[in-house]
C-alpha cells in the first residue's frame, strides 16, 4: 500500500490505517527511538506514541511525505521521554553526545528565546543546511536530526569515522557563524 | 537557547531535505551492505563507476535533476536498468521497443507503485520512447529518448531468468574493449591492461564460462577479495564487472566466476595497497582509521579514548585545538603519529620517541576531565627513546618507525634501506624516496626496487597507482607506481607535498620554497592558502593544519567549491591563481 493509500485510512478514520503504518514504519520510528532513548522498552512506548499521535494528526494534516511526517513525530517524543527520564538520571542513547556536539555552536550567551523565535530558529536551520553540499547536509542530518551515531553514518555512507567527525565539525563551525550572523547567538 | 532547544529546532527541516538524506548513500553504487534483490524492489539501484582522477572523472548524473534523490531507472520487457555514465559517444538508436506509460515518482515526489505489465521510469516520462542502442543487445543496453529530443542510456544490472545463461549471450563484442581497468572495492585503482591480446584471452574466458545465478542469495560485503574491472568500451562508455570474491561477482547480474579469473586479474594488479587515508601528520597527528581496525580490529575500550595530539613549544599536547588539551612530554619537536593508544614524534634532540597513553574510560569522560585540567600524564603507562638521532624526519605505520636523517640515511626500525635520500613517504603499498638522482620505490610485498625518475627530487607525495614528485627544476610531475605515465603536471617548486581525495579528484597540497602554503586541485587550479608558512598538512577533504615560520600553529579546514567561489577558507572564499 503506498503512503497516500495509508493517509487515505487516517481520513476515513480506518483503523486499518494504524497497523499498515506500523508494518510499514514500524522499524524506522523505532530504530530513531532508540538512537536517542538507547532503551528498548522506551523506544517501544515511544513508537506506540507515534501511531496515536499520528491517528489524532490525520485528518486535518496531509502530509506529502508520509514517512517524514512519522520521524519528526517520533524524535520529538523520543526527546520529550529523554528530557524527563535525564531529570530521573534515566537511560539515555547518543543523545547525549550529540546534545554536546551541538552546544559547539552555542556562543557563551544566547538570546532568550519566545516562542515565534523557537519557530524562526527551525526556519533559519532550514535555511542553514540547504546552503551545505548534498554529502555535508546528509551527514549532518543522520547526526542531528536522525540522531545516528557516527559508525553507523560512517557505514551509510562508506567512509572512516574519522572522514565522519570531521565533516560534523566543519559543519558545526558553519552552523555557529550562521547562527551568530542571524542573532541566535553573540 | 540551549542546545537541546537547538536540537528541537531540527524539526524545522523540511522533508524533501531529510528524505535525500535517506536515500542518498543507497544509490551511490552496487557496493551495498543490504541485500541487492530487496533493495532493488524498493529503490531501484543505480551502477556508477566512480573512478578516481587518474581514470578519468564520471559526472554526477543527478546535478540538473531537481529529483536527483531517485535512482535512475527503466523497467523494460522484465528487466531493469540503470543510467550508464558517462554516456555512450555518438549515440545510435536502432529500432524502437516501446514507449514508456509511467512514472514512478509521484506528483509530490513520492515514489509511487510500479505497475509491472508496462515500460516506467524514475526519469523518462510517459510518451518517451525506448530505442534498441546499435550495437547493442537490447537485453542488455537500451537507449530512451525525451520528448525534448535528449537521449539517456541506461544498462541491465538486474538479471533474473537468466539462471544458467552465460555473458557472451549479451556481452558486447570483445573487440570493442580497449581497457580493463582494475580497482578495489573502494574503488582505488590497482591497475591497468591493454594489451588487447590479453583482453581478448581474459573476456573471452568470462564470457563463456561465467554463469548468471540466482539473485536473491548473494551478500555483497566488500572483502579484501573483492575487484572492480571498468571495461571502456569503443563508445567511450564504461561496464563494470564487479567480483564478490573470487568465486561470485556481478555483470547484468549475479555470475559465477571461470575458475582462475580472479587470480588472472590479480597478474595485473601493479599497485596492492589501498588509498586509505594514511595520516603522517608532521603537525597535527589524529588517530588513523584506516589501521584502527573499527570494525573489525583491535579497540582499546569500549569507546575510544584517543584525541588529535601536536606539538608546540616543546609541549606535545592531546585533546581538542579549541577548547582545552593535556600535556603528554615536554620534548617534542613535531613530527607525531598515532596508532591505536601509541604515539611517536620526535622530540627536541631529533631522537624518536615513544608513549602509550592509555585512559580507562570514554572519550566524554576524557573530555570532562581535560576541561578541568586534570592531571592526565599518569595515564602513560610508556615512555621510552626509541631511535637516538638527530633525525629530520619520522613516519610510522602499523607500528614500522622510519627515520631520515641529515646525512640522508633512510632506516626502518633502525636499519639502512638507502642513502642520499632527500624525501621519503610511505603509502599501503612501500615506501617513495627521492634522491638527487631519481625518485625511487621500494615495493613491501617482495621488496622490488624501483627506479621511477631521473630527476632531482625535492619532495613527494604518494596518491595511490600514481605518485607526485617535485623536482629541483621546479617541476611537479607524476608517474605511475611502475614508472610508466611520467608527465610534469605543474610549475611550481616546492619542497613539501601531500596529496589529497579532495571529493576524489585528486589535489596536493604544497609548500612551496617560496615558503607560501597551496593547494592545486586537479593538477591545475592553484590557490594560495597561506604566507609564511613553515608547514601545511591536509585530509582527505583539505587543510587541517598549518604551521607558520614564527612557529605558530593554525587548526583550520577549507573546502574546495569552485562553482561557488573557489576555496573556502577562514571563512572567506579565495579565487585560483593565474598559471
Amino acid at each position: 500500500m503506498n503512503d497516500e493509500q495509508i493517509i487515505e485510512l487516517y481520513w476515513q478514520r480506518n483503523e486499518k490505517a494504524i497497523q499498515t503504518t506500523k508494518t510499514k514504519y514500524g522499524s524506522y520510528c523505532r530504530t530513531i527511538a532508540y538512537n536517542i532513548l538507547g532503551n528498548s522498552e522506551d523506544a517501544d512506548e515511544c513508537v506506540n506514541d507515534t501511531w496515536l499521535q499520528a491517528w489524532n494528526s490525520m485528518p486535518p494534516q496531509r502530509p506529502a511525505r508520509l514517512r517524514m511526517f512519522l520521524a519528526k513525530i517520533t524524535r520529538n517524543l523520543s526527546f520529550n521521554n529523554f528530557k524527563a527520564k535525564r531529570a530521573k538520571k534515566r537511560g539515555g542513547g547518543e543523545i547525549e553526545i550529540v546534545l554536546d556536539e551541538l552546544d559547539e555552536c552555542l556562543a557563551d550567551k544566547s538570546h532568550v528565546e519566545s516562542a515565534y523565535q523557537a519557530k524562526e530558529l527551525g526556519q533559519s536551520i532550514n535555511q542553514f543546511v540547504r546552503t551545505l553540499s548534498e554529502r555535508d547536509c546528509n551527514i549532518f542530518l543522520r547526526r542531528y536530526f536522525f540522531t545516528e551515531s557516527v559508525a553507523d553514518i560512517s557505514e551509510r555512507f562508506r567512509m572512516t569515522p574519522n572522514n565522519v567527525m570531521v565533516v560534523l565539525s566543519r559543519t558545526r563551525h558553519k552552523l555557529k557563524t550562521h547562527l551568530e550572523r542571524e542573532g541566535y547567538t553573540v | 537557547m540551549n542546545k537541546e532547544r537547538l536540537y528541537e529546532s531540527f524539526k524545522g527541516i523540511d522533508d524533501d531535505i531529510l528524505e535525500r538524506s535517506e536515500k542518498a548513500a543507497l544509490k551511490k553504487s552496487r557496493k551495498s551492505w543490504v541485500k541487492w534483490s530487496a533493495l532493488a524492489a524498493c529503490l531501484g539501484i543505480i551502477a556508477i563507476g566512480i573512478i578516481l582522477s587518474s581514470k578519468g572523472i564520471i559526472s554526477n548524473p543527478f546535478k540538473d535533476d531537481s529529483k536527483a534523490c531517485y535512482a535512475s531507472i527503466v523497467y523494460y520487457n522484465g528487466g531493469e536498468y540503470g543510467i550508464i555514465v558517462p554516456p555512450p559517444d555518438n549515440i545510435e538508436l536502432g529500432k524502437e521497443l516501446g514507449i514508456v506509460k509511467q512514472n514512478l515518482i509521484g506528483g509530490k515526489g513520492v515514489f509511487v507503485e510500479r505497475d509491472v505489465k508496462v515500460i516506467s521510469s524514475t526519469v523518462l516520462k510517459p510518451g518517451d520512447k525506448i530505442y534498441e542502442l546499435a550495437g547493442y543487445n537490447p537485453e542488455y543496453r537500451i537507449c530512451g529518448k525525451r520528448a525534448d529530443g535528449t537521449l539517456v542510456c541506461f544498462e541491465r544490472h538486474m538479471a533474473r531468468g537468466l539462471a544458467q545463461k552465460t555473458p557472451a549471450a549479451f556481452f558486447p563484442g570483445i573487440p570493442a574493449v580497449s581497457k580493463i581497468t582494475i580497482c578495489d572495492n573502494n574503488p582505488t585503482q590497482l591497475g591497468e591492461i591493454t594489451d588487447s591480446g590479453q583482453i581478448q584471452e581474459l573476456l573471452g574466458l568470462f564470457t563463456e564460462e561465467a554463469k548468471f545465478i540466482d539473485p536473491d542469495e548473494h551478500y555483497f560485503m566488500g572483502g579484501k577479495e573483492s575487484r572492480r574491472l571498468y571495461l571502456t568500451l569503443a563508445d567511450n562508455s564504461q561496464t563494470e564487472i564487479l567480483f564478490y570474491d573470487k568465486k561470485v561477482g556481478h555483470w547484468m547480474g549475479y555470475v559465477t566466476l571461470p575458475d582462475g579469473f580472479w587470480e588472472r586479474i590479480e597478474n595485473c594488479i601493479i599497485y596492492e595497497g589501498g588509498e586509505d587515508y594514511l595520516n603522517y601528520g608532521a603537525l597535527y597527528a589524529v588517530i588513523d582509521y584506516a589501521n584502527y581496525g573499527y570494525f573489525d580490529g583491535y579497540r582499546v575500550n569500549s569507546d575510544y579514548a584517543m584525541q588529535p595530539a601536536w606539538a608546540v613549544n616543546g609541549e606535545l599536547r592531546m585533546g581538542w585545538f579549541a577548547d582545552g588539551y593535556t600535556i603528554l612530554a615536554k620534548d617534542a619537536a613535531g613530527f607525531v603519529r598515532i596508532e591505536n593508544s601509541d604515539i611517536w614524534y620526535l622530540n627536541t634532540f631529533g631522537d624518536v620517541a615513544h608513549l602509550r597513553f592509555w585512559y580507562p574510560d570514554d572519550q566524554a569522560t576524557l573530555y570532562d576531565a581535560v576541561m578541568a585540567g586534570e592531571e592526565l600524564s599518569g595515564y602513560v603507562t610508556v615512555r621510552e627513546v626509541l631511535y637516538e638521532g638527530p633525525f629530520i624526519s619520522l613516519q610510522v605505520r602499523n607500528g614500522i618507525v622510519w627515520t631520515l636523517d641529515e646525512r640522508g640515511i633512510l632506516r626502518r626500525d633502525g636499519e639502512q634501506v638507502a642513502d642520499g635520500v632527500t624525501c621519503f613517504a610511505l603509502d599501503p603499498g612501500g615506501v617513495t624516496y627521492g634522491r638527487k638522482d631519481g625518485l625511487f620505490r621500494l615495493k613491501s610485498l617482495d621488496s622490488r626496487l624501483i627506479q621511477l625518475a631521473d630527476e632531482n627530487v625535492t619532495a613527494v607525495a604518494p596518491a595511490g597507482i600514481k605518485i607526485y614528485y617535485a623536482t629541483d627544476s621546479g617541476e611537479i610531475c607524476r608517474v605511475r607506481v611502475d614508472g610508466a605515465e611520467n608527465t610534469s603536471v605543474y610549475h611550481l617548486p616546492a619542497v613539501v607535498m601531500q596529496y589529497f581525495y579532495g571529493d576524489r579528484k585528486g589535489a596536493l597540497a604544497i609548500l612551496g620554497s617560496d615558503g607560501n602554503g597551496y593547494l592545486l586541485y586537479e593538477e591545475s587550479m592553484l590557490y594560495l592558502a597561506a604566507k609564511n608558512a613553515a608547514g601545511i598538512e591536509v585530509d582527505p577533504y583539505g587543510i587541517v593544519a598549518i604551521l607558520y615560520q614564527d612557529g605558530e600553529l593554525e587548526i583550520t579546514w577549507s573546502s574546495h567549491e569552485p562553482e561557488r567561489g573557489g576555496l573556502y577558507l577562514r571563512d572567506t572564499w579565495l579565487a585560483q591563481i593565474a598559471k
